[in-house]
C-alpha cells in the first residue's frame, strides 16, 4: 500500500483488535507508472519489508482515555473562543467553519431535543468506529449551530448512516468522491423545523438544512474519526461533504404519487430521513416524458462505471415541480417511470464488462464486480446484449423537490465499491415536541416555492 | 492595609459575586477575579470513545523462513497485481527454500470470505497480504 494509507490501515487493525499487525507501506505509491527496472526494485523492497513483518514482533502502546472537557483561556470571551477554535483545527476536530462552543449548558440545552438518555448508544460510526452516544451527538450538534429541536432528525440520520446497509466504513475511507446526502420526508416536520423543500433545497440559507447536514459531517469527523489523508482518503473530496440536507416537496405530488417515506415502507403520518451516498450530480432539462426519459437514461449510462463497479446500487432522480407536471399530466405512475428508465438506461455487454478500457473476462465479472451469474450468461450469449445499469426498476429512487421554475431534474449517482444502499429511518419526536418548538422558535427563513 | 466595610457594602459585594459566579457558570465561562478580565472557556469533548475491540492474538512470528510455507494474497487491486510478479521473483531469490503459494482474493466482500481466508491461513506458515491501495 501507499504511505498515505498506512494510518487508515493501522486504525482499522486497531479497531479489529490487531494493533500489533505488521503493516509496511511501500515508499512508491504510483506502481502503475514504474518502469520494469523500477518495478523490480520495488518488488525487492516489498520482499524485505514482508520478511521483517513475518519475523519481527511489533508492540504498540495502548489507547489513552479521552478527556471529558477542554479549557481555553483568553483575556476575554472572544479570545478564549479563538483559542478553542485554533485547538479544534489543530487537532482535526473542526470542519473549518467557525464553531459554536459546546459548553455543558449548551449541550444540556441541545439534549432537551430528545427523550433519549445521553448515554444511549445510537450507533457505531465508521470508519474509526467511535461510539455515537446521544451526548456525543449533541456536542457535535451544538458545534454545528443546531437548535435542540433538530436532535430527532440528527439521531435518525446517525441511525441511518450507521446501518450496515449504508456501509459507512467504505464511504468514509474511499478515494472516490462519496458523501452522504440526507433527504427528509414528512411535511409537518419539514414545516415545524423550517427545512427548505423549495427553491435551492440543496443550498444554503436555512438553519435546519445547513446545520443538520453540518452536524452529520462533524459527527463523521469527531465520532467516526474520518480525517482527510489519514482515514478519509478522498483525494479531491466532493463539495457535498460540507453539508447536504434537503427535503421532499410533497405538496407538488398533488396526491398522484406516494411520498418517499411510504415508498420506503413507512406510514404516511410518520416522518423519515433517508441517506444516500452521492457520487456526482447531472442536471437535466426536458419538455416531454420522452425527452426526460432519454436524457435521464443518458445520465444513467454516463454514470455507470465498470472500473468503479457502480452496478447493483440505487441512484436518485430529483424532479422539480415543473418536471414532475410532465409526468403527472401524462398520468405516469412512479413505477411506470422507473420501468421506462430501467429499460432505457442500458449499456451493451461490450461496454458493461470493461476495466480501464480493456474487456474484463466474463468469468471474472462476478468476482470483480459482484455481477450475478445471469448477467454473465446473457453477455456470454452475445456481447451486443444490453444490461440495465440499475438491477431493478425500483432501484432508481424518484422524488419531487425544489421550486417551480422551468422543468429541471437532477440525476445523482451513487458510489460503487460498497455496496452502499439507500437507507431510511423514522424520525421519532419526543413527547414534549410542541413545547420544544415554542421554546426555541424564531429561527425561520421564508421558504420560496 | 485592612479595609473595613459596612454591612450594606458587604451585602452588595456578596450579591454581586454570586451573580457573576452564577452567570459565568451558566455560560460555561469562568471569570478569574485575580487575573482581571482573564476568561476560561470550558467545552465538552466532541470526540467519541472507540468501540473496544476484543484483541486478536496474532500468530507467533516465524524465527526462520527457510522451508516455510509462505502464502501471498493479492487483494486484486491494480497496484497489487502489477507488483506481484516482481515480489514473487524477489521472494524466490531471497528465500529459495520457502514454499511460495499465491492467491487472488478480492478486497470486496463476498460470500464465505472469512472461511476462504481461514482456509488459506491453514495452508500457510506465514502470509503476505498485498494491498494495492
Amino acid at each position: 500500500m501507499a504511505p498515505a494509507f498506512e494510518s487508515e490501515a493501522r486504525k482499522y487493525a486497531r479497531e479489529i483488535g490487531a494493533s500489533n499487525l505488521s503493516i509496511q507501506p511501500l515508499p512508491e505509491s504510483q506502481i502503475g507508472r514504474l518502469s520494469p527496472g523500477e518495478l523490480k526494485k520495488a518488488g525487492k523492497e516489498a520482499t524485505q519489508l514482508a520478511i521483517v513483518g513475518l519475523t519481527r514482533e511489533r508492540v504498540f502502546k495502548g489507547e489513552t482515555g479521552l478527556p471529558e472537557t477542554f479549557s481555553f483561556k483568553g483575556k476575554d470571551y472572544d479570545e478564549a473562543l479563538e483559542e478553542m477554535e485554533k485547538y479544534f483545527l489543530r487537532e482535526g476536530m473542526s470542519d473549518g467553519f467557525p464553531l459554536k462552543p459546546p459548553t455543558k449548558p449548551a449541550v444540556a440545552k441541545m439534549l432537551e431535543g430528545t427523550d433519549l438518555s445521553p448515554r444511549h448508544l445510537v450507533g457505531v460510526v465508521g470508519n474509526g468506529k467511535g461510539l455515537a452516544t446521544v451526548e456525543k451527538i449533541a456536542i457535535n450538534a451544538v458545534m454545528a449551530g443546531c437548535l435542540p429541536q433538530y436532535m430527532p432528525v440528527i439521531v435518525a440520520a446517525v441511525e441511518a448512516i450507521t446501518d450496515s446497509r449504508y456501509d459507512l466504513h467504505r464511504v468514509q475511507s474511499t478515494t472516490g468522491p462519496a458523501a452522504p446526502l440526507l433527504i427528509v420526508s414528512g411535511p409537518r416536520l419539514i414545516s415545524d423545523l423550517n427545512i427548505n423543500d423549495g427553491f435551492a433545497t440543496l443550498g444554503p440559507g436555512w438553519r435546519a438544512n445547513s446545520t443538520i447536514g453540518r452536524a452529520i459531517r462533524l459527527i463523521l469527523i469527531n465520532i467516526g474519526y474520518g480525517w482527510p489523508g489519514k482515514t478519509d482518503m478522498k483525494s479531491l473530496g466532493p463539495f457535498a461533504k460540507f453539508t447536504t440536507l434537503m427535503a421532499e416537496n410533497e405538496e407538488e405530488y398533488k396526491g398522484t404519487w406516494e411520498p418517499l417515506r411510504v415508498v420506503e415502507g413507512f406510514r404516511k403520518d410518520e416522518a423519515t430521513v433517508s441517506v444516500m451516498t452521492v457520487n456526482s450530480l447531472k442536471s437535466i432539462s426536458g419538455s416531454s416524458v420522452e425527452t426526460y426519459v432519454k436524457e435521464i437514461a443518458r445520465a444513467m449510462r454516463g454514470a455507470y462505471n465498470a472500473e468503479a463497479r457502480t452496478w447493483g446500487e440505487e441512484n436518485l432522480v430529483l424532479l422539480n415541480p415543473a418536471a414532475f407536471d410532465v409526468f403527472r399530466e401524462a398520468k405516469l405512475s412512479r413505477a411506470e417511470l422507473q420501468r421506462k428508465l430501467h429499460q432505457a438506461g442500458r449499456v451493451p455487454c461490450s461496454q458493461f464488462a470493461q476495466y480501464k478500457g480493456a474487456p474484463i473476462p466474463l468469468k471474472d465479472l462476478p468476482k470483480i464486480a459482484q455481477i450475478p451469474e445471469e448477467i454473465v450468461f446473457k453477455c456470454r450469449e452475445s456481447m451486443e446484449n444490453s444490461v440495465a445499469v440499475v438491477p431493478r426498476p425500483e432501484d432508481l429512487k424518484i422524488i419531487v423537490a425544489g421550486g417551480r421554475t422551468g422543468g429541471s431534474a437532477y440525476f445523482l449517482d451513487t458510489w460503487g465499491f460498497g455496496k452502499s444502499f439507500f437507507t431510511t429511518k423514522e424520525i421519532k419526536l419526543p413527547p414534549h415536541w410542541d413545547q420544544l418548538l415554542e421554546r426555541y422558535k424564531g429561527w425561520n427563513t421564508p421558504v420560496m416555492k | 492595609m485592612r479595609v473595613k466595610r459596612n454591612k450594606k457594602e458587604t451585602g452588595f459585594l456578596l450579591r454581586s459575586f454570586l451573580f457573576v459566579a452564577v452567570f459565568a457558570a451558566y455560560g460555561g465561562v469562568m471569570m478569574n477575579a485575580h487575573a482581571g478580565s482573564q476568561v476560561t472557556l470550558t467545552v465538552m469533548n466532541p470526540r467519541a470513545d472507540l468501540r473496544g475491540p476484543t484483541p486478536i492474538p496474532l500468530a507467533p512470528r516465524l524465527r526462520v523462513l527457510e522451508g516455510k510455507r509462505i502464502g501471498l494474497i493479492n487483494n486484486t487491486k491494480e497496484n497489487a497485481t502489477l507488483l506481484q510478479p516482481d515480489l514473487e521473483k524477489a521472494l524466490r531469490q531471497m528465500l529459495p527454500s520457502a514454499k511460495l503459494k499465491s492467491w487472488s482474493i478480492s478486497y470486496r466482500p463476498f460470500e464465505n470470505k472469512d472461511r476462504a481466508l481461514a482456509e488459506l491461513a491453514k495452508k500457510s506458515d506465514g502470509i503476505i497480504l498485498l494491498f494495492g491501495d
